[in-house]
């Protein structure tokens, strides 16, 4: 275990999860450091004043990416990049793995982390709409053990999540994507190619015994990420079921205005992310 | 085109292969350091022991009076070495702490009371930053607020005033007039005046009006501002980032009381500045802190800093354009106002240079042009790529543009058919000459294929084109110094203060030395402005660098020329008139006679590396305006060129807008280094285009609410158009050296409208604020609907 | 940026009025309220103690009382001031100009209720300022519930939650999937009012100098004589501070990583 100095905080460098977890138990106000790519950011603008971080880099295990009999399962510190481009997890979640490759930028994917990333609990992340219709699980670690949370319920509030003082993530776990479910991730900006997404849509279409099973993951539309399922059956056609699923957006939908467009635009554009995923699966399921 | 300036001939010179001289691709000297990061940036420089870092504590406040400031908690912190005050300051320095270039208006630090939100109003000097800049959170101020002026519509109502009083500074002497006005935001007014405009709109059979609004945005350049000052032996020196080092080294040596002689600027390359390291950023708060405090105090500015120190003007524009039944342009009016923030900066330069052009390139019968420069509680406004012109340049080109729909006629041809052409003279009363806007616009119009048929719309998405000019005045009048030391080995150093910031000035500067020389330009080194070493250049900036300095460099070249071959005359005794300067040396012209440079300059001084000098000047000349209509026969030294035409498809669910293909071309009378012209207009026209579509400053209460990274909006590669086409257009210059003019600022100019153009070519609906957000151009498509 | 809202509070008009009086309820009810005083006539002082990422902060503020209009037979009670608060570790100062109802409702679900309205014309300053509208504008929907939760437990006559106790619960989290608005959730919670009715200090209704400058630009001395409503006043002022105040740093932000 290492202690190094980075202006005004302390850096700590645990070597093993247990000497993790006992920082953040014993310490006051300690951040995970994974990637650092939003920490740096907000601590730049003077708006984060935590004393101590715990860098987890030296921490075994976590930056490892393993196929599961299920699924994924998805080390804290996997690179967003190695989420995009892993074969792995481009075979067993291509969604995940085409949502993961429209975060920012590639230097951001090569630093930032899949733990970190839902970590940070912004209403605008990409991965956590994909993680949320694959039905993704969150394991957290404290001293005092594991728990595992549902990605639908991570997210509680406005850049608020489950985890809990003493507890970091450790690892996503995936399902495998339904074999004959087609996916796809729509992301609208509504400024610059790079910015973050004014609204964004992770849709995934399940067919089931008569029906097809539609699931929804709106980011950047509400306080936190959204997530939604209906059924299409088979006495809907294609516009009945573009209709079902802008109603069921539309009353989830809660944007918060800003520089990136008012409430009434960003549903606006939630509308249009919806309709254009579900069009593309239903196409790719008839097809 | 016009007839091409042809340099002294040389009889029989021999080429060198290669020389990368004039009109060669040469690669910037610094390209490599610059992309793999080994180049060292004045930030770069590691700090000396005993160096005191400044933490800067901010207004909270756009306007009010300081009742008090509380330094106990900041002083009492381990680390901290002093802690000072604008009222500490002005106990030394009076009124000499507050400098500008065109009013003495801004403070280094806050005196009495502060004019917007982000103005420095203590310093914390510390052994290192962090805890200068933790002791600075520390102070605590006191305000009572006064009534704010946020925008142009609180500074023209004129019930509050940023300043009591105008106090124009010593630096531009046609302000003086304006001393002691007091009770009025508007600092500066230019008006040009041509013919009777009432009378020529009311006869006519068309007019289009609109008013347009180009928002407030920020440089962004990538290096961030760092400044370092340190007493030594009783001089001021300094280690800065800045386009400006003359200048500062005058605003300096004011402050301080000290002869020019005791104050040394010196630069290293800049790392991006578009404008943003101009005139008074961090140097006169350093230069003042050191020499209060005998310390070395180092000034770094952070990201969010930076959006504090400059900004561009936002400018609101009320323009009216009249067409006669003929399609004759009659009468153009233009109400121009032009947001300078809480200090002038340079805004009355600026709101006089657009102003003069405001009415457009073209041949208009009667003009009136009334362009204002206001203060209000904001971030200062100062120079930015373009110098005010693209603002107006919106205005006038969404008017030309909605005329040509008015009259039924193409918006390319009806701009080439009015467009002012060679010997033509400009509203403002100046002749044209090098401005050719016909070729520049054939170039880009035919580059998008103009008259190609646009693609039909699906339902969903739309698609368009536009087209649009650029016009522009450089600086005028400006000094440019240049002293070339040719080493006795064969190689040279050229002394100019020209800042090299990206844009390759100490390349191409090489170049002209070089090919007047017959030299390799790559053994021409170009030393970094010094004020200690390098002569003085008004600025690097306005694009004027090419064509002045750049002269100079000829002159100084030319000059070094002579004097060689005068002393292979006297070696040979021989007349010079018979003698040549090649790639190989001084030659005689009838006989085999032959000494080459090392030979010619050890036969002179018998010492190996002794050095010859030469020194020369350039200075360009203007006519002041006349009083009553604001026109001159010589408004200007020489013109900026530009045009740009684009193709693009308009998302109609999302408003938003996708490139197919951009061309921006630019007359720069001759390519010294084309690459780096292609580069210098196809980046500017990125830089257009984020102004186009997304970039703008965002203000609430006069607090900047974007100003950082996390939501400041910049094009990025995934922004660039699918296609780009950068197009050279050489119109030789009778003065420039070898033809050339500048191109830094022409490809930004016509960007903007062209973009609004193709947006009302595809939708049907004119935007006239900028920028043209997604949610703005749906807003004006549900209207229209 | 202009905020404005109005959440239902189960109880009649004048015993919301009342509660709000009571300087133990307010303090109970606002996040992070622990100090409020009258430094004169027309001047109050407060302080805020929150928490922002287990750091805690400590924000002063002062309000300034522009004009009082009384209610009256069902007309809303209104209050106009000008507020300021400073957080210097933030370096960030906040101005409020903040306009106060309170109206009179009557529902045949409920009986007696009140609707507490707001409209601020805020300026945030500093670092938080260039934090930019979507921050602020969240933060106000979470301090109008927080406020509106203990407000409607008082009128209830339960405890007052502390804050984090509740974390998730009313939240709209990914779970929940319908995205229920924040400020419904008080208003589902009120089902009991029966408290007993508290009498109002200070009922009198001077002749309140109704209208006012609005310039937000007071001259210090000239505010309405009307010390019988003052402390009404200062306890709404209190309310708005509250909100302003959390909205800025009320709850930390950032997440933890």
């Amino acid at each position: 275990m290492g202690w190094s100095q980075v202006s005004a905080v302390r850096v700590h460098h645990p070597d093993t999860l247990d000497e993790a977890t006992a920082l953040l138990r014993d310490l006051d106000d300690a951040l995970v450091y994974g990637g650092g790519t939003a920490i740096s950011v907000l601590r730049a603008q003077g708006l984060l004043f935590a004393q101590d971080w715990v860098d987890i880099a030296r921490v075994p295990g976590l930056a490892d990416l393993t196929t599961t009999s299920d699924g994924l399962r998805i080390g804290a510190l996997v690179p967003l990049r190695r989420m995009e481009t892993d074969p792995q997890v481009r075979r067993l979640t291509p969604l995940a793995a085409q949502t993961y490759g429209r975060v920012a930028h590639p230097r951001v994917r090569n630093t930032a982390t899949a733990g970190g990333n839902i970590a940070h609990g912004d209403y605008r992340l990409d991965p956590p709409t994909a993680l949320a219709v694959l039905d993704a699980t969150v394991h957290l670690t404290s001293a005092a053990g594991t728990r595992e949370v549902s990605i639908r319920e991570f997210f509680t509030g406005f850049q608020q999540t489950a985890v809990a003082h003493g507890e970091l993530v450790t690892a996503i776990t995936v399902p495998r994507q339904p074999e004959r479910a087609r996916g796809t991730y729509v992301k609208l900006r509504s400024l610059s190619e790079n910015d973050w997404p004014c609204a964004s849509a992770a849709v995934l279409a399940v067919p089931e015994d008569g029906f097809v099973d539609i699931r929804l993951g709106l980011g950047g539309l509400a306080p936190t990420t959204v997530y939604l399922a209906y059924d299409v059956t088979p006495d809907m056609d294609v516009e009945q079921a573009v209709d079902a699923a802008i109603d069921i957006a539309d009353s989830a939908m809660d944007p918060i205005p800003d520089i990136r467009g008012s409430a009434r635009y960003k549903a606006r554009l939630g509308r249009i992310a919806v309709e254009e995923g579900l069009r593309h699966c239903l196409k790719e399921l008839a097809g | 085109m016009t007839d091409t300036v042809v340099p002294t001939p040389l009889p029989e010179a021999r080429p060198a292969e290669p020389r990368h001289g004039v009109g060669d691709r040469r690669t910037r000297f610094d390209a490599l350091g610059r992309v793999r990061g080994t180049l060292r940036y004045t930030g770069d420089e590691g700090a000396v022991p005993g160096t005191a870092f400044a933490g800067v504590h901010r207004s909270t406040a756009p306007h009010a009076r300081i009742l008090s400031i509380d330094t106990t908690a900041a002083s009492g912190m381990d680390g901290v070495v002093g802690v000072v005050t604008g009222a500490d300051l002005a106990a030394v320095l009076g009124d000499r702490m507050v400098t500008g270039p065109a009013f003495a208006d801004q403070p280094c630090l806050a005196v009495d009371k502060v004019r917007f939100v982000g103005e420095a109003v203590a310093v914390v000097l510390a052994t290192d930053l962090a805890t200068a800049r933790a002791a600075a959170d520390e102070i605590a101020v006191e305000y009572a607020e006064l009534p704010p002026v946020y925008d142009i519509d609180d500074a023209l109502r004129g019930e509050a005033f940023v300043h009591d009083e105008l106090r124009p500074s010593s630096v531009f002497a046609d302000l003086a007039h304006l001393r002691g006005v007091r009770d009025t935001n508007v600092c500066y007014e230019y008006r040009q005046v041509l013919g009777d405009t009432a009378a020529e709109h009311a006869a006519a059979t068309t007019t289009v009006s609109a008013t347009t609004w180009t928002p407030p945005t920020q440089h962004v350049s990538i290096e961030l501002p760092s400044t370092t000052a340190w007493v030594d032996s009783g001089r001021l020196e300094m280690l800065t980032t800045t386009q400006t080092p003359s200048y500062v080294r005058q605003t300096v040596a004011t402050m301080l009381d000290l002869p020019l002689s005791r104050v040394r600027i010196t630069t290293r390359p800049l790392g991006g500045s578009f404008g943003t390291k101009m005139y008074d950023r961090l140097e006169p708060l350093a230069a003042a802190l050191a020499w209060t405090t005998g310390r070395r105090v180092r000034i770094d500015a952070t990201r969010e800093e930076a959006f504090l120190l400059t900004t561009r003007h936002g400018a609101q524009v009320i323009g009216t354009i009249s067409a006669d039944s003929g399609g004759e342009l009659v009468a153009v009016s233009s109400d121009v106002r032009y947001d300078t923030g809480a200090f002038a900066d340079v805004g009355p330069r600026i709101t006089a240079k657009s102003g003069l052009v405001a009415p457009g390139p073209y041949r208009i019968r009667s003009v009136d042009v009334r362009s204002r420069c206001l203060y209000t509680n904001k971030v200062s406004a100062g120079p930015f790529r373009g110098f005010g012109v693209p603002q107006v340049t919106f205005s006038h080109e969404t008017l030309i543009d909605e005329l040509a729909r008015a009259l039924g006629e193409d918006p390319y041809r009806f701009r080439r058919r009015h467009l002012l052409r060679e010997g033509d003279v400009a509203t403002v009363g100046t002749r044209m000459h090098s401005a050719d806007f016909v070729s520049c616009l054939d170039g880009v119009t035919a580059a998008i294929g103009w008259d190609e048929e646009t693609p039909p719309g699906d339902g969903r998405w739309v698609h368009g084109k536009g087209v649009a000019v650029g016009f522009k005045a450089v600086l005028t009048p400006t000094v440019a110094n240049a002293t070339l030391n040719l080493n006795q080995d064969g190689s040279a150093t050229l002394l100019i203060s020209t800042v090299d910031m990206g844009q390759g000035s100490d390349t191409i500067m090489a170049q002209i030395a070089g090919e007047v020389l017959s030299l390799d330009s790559r053994r021409i080194h170009v030393v970094r402005a010094d004020t200690d070493a390098t002569p003085y250049d008004t600025i690097t900036a306005g694009s004027r660098s090419t064509y002045h300095t750049g002269n100079a460099v000829r002159l100084v070249a030319e000059a070094m020329r002579d004097k060689l071959i005068g002393f292979a005359a006297e070696l040979w005794d021989v007349p010079a008139g018979v003698l040549v300067l090649d790639a190989d040396g001084v030659a005689h012209a009838d006989d085999d006679r032959r000494i080459s440079l090392p030979e010619l300059v050890h036969a002179r001084f018998g010492a190996a590396g002794a050095t010859v000098t030469t020194a020369e000047n350039f200075t360009s000349r203007w006519v002041p305006y006349d009083h009553d209509t604001g026109r001159t026969e010589k408004a200007t030294e020489h013109w900026f060129a530009g045009a740009a035409a684009v193709r693009i498809a308009v998302d109609t669910w999302t408003g938003r807008i996708r490139t197919p293909h951009l061309a921006v071309a630019g007359d720069v009378g001759r390519a010294i280094n084309p690459t780096l012209v292609e580069q210098q207009l196809t980046g500017a026209a990125l830089m257009g285009l984020g102004h186009a579509l997304f970039d703008e400053l965002v203000h609430d209460h006069g607090q900047l609410t974007n100003a950082t990274l996390l939501d400041y909006q910049l094009p990025s590669f995934a922004d660039v158009p699918e296609r780009l086409t950068p197009i050279i257009v050489e119109s030789a210059h009778r003065d420039g050296p070898f033809g050339a003019k500048g191109v830094g600022e022409t490809g930004i100019l016509p960007i903007a409208p062209a973009y609004s153009a193709a947006v009302r070519d595809a939708c049907g609906v004119r935007i006239t604020t900028l920028p043209l957000t997604p949610e703005r151009v749906v807003e004006h498509l549900e209207d229209r609907s | 940026m202009r905020l404005a809202s109005s959440f239902p509070v189960p109880a009649a008009a004048d015993k919301v009025v009342a509660l709000f009086l009571d300087p133990e309820t307010m303090r109970s009810c606002i996040p992070g309220c622990e100090e409020l005083t009258r430094t004169d006539d027309s001047h109050y002082a407060g302080r805020l103690v929150n928490e922002v990422a287990h750091v805690r902060f400590t924000a002063r503020f002062t309000a300034e009382i522009t004009s009082v209009t009384h209610g009256q037979d069902g007309d809303p009670a209104v209050v106009v001031a000008v507020l300021r608060g400073e957080d210097r570790r933030l370096g960030s100062t906040i101005r409020m100009d903040a306009t106060l109802t309170v109206t009179p409702r009557t529902t045949p679900q409920d009986g007696d209720a009140a609707e507490v309205g707001y409209e601020f014309e805020l300026a945030v300053r500093g670092k938080l300022g260039r934090l930019g509208e979507a921050v602020i504008r969240r933060r106000t929907a979470e301090v109008e519930r927080q406020f509106a939760e203990a407000l409607t437990a008082v009128c209830a006559g339960r405890p007052v939650p502390r804050r984090g106790e509740d974390a998730g619960g009313h939240d709209d989290g990914p779970g929940s999937g319908a995205g229920e608005p924040p400020a419904a959730g008080p208003a589902a919670a009120a089902g009991s009012s029966a408290v007993g009715s508290v009498a109002v200090a200070g009922a009198a209704t001077p002749s309140a100098s109704g209208v006012h400058s609005g310039t937000g630009d007071p001259v210090p001395g000239s505010s309405p004589a009307v010390p019988a409503g003052r402390d009404r006043l200062v306890l709404g002022l209190a309310v708005a501070a509250a909100f302003a105040y959390g909205i800025l740093v009320g709850e930390r932000w950032g997440g933890r990583r």
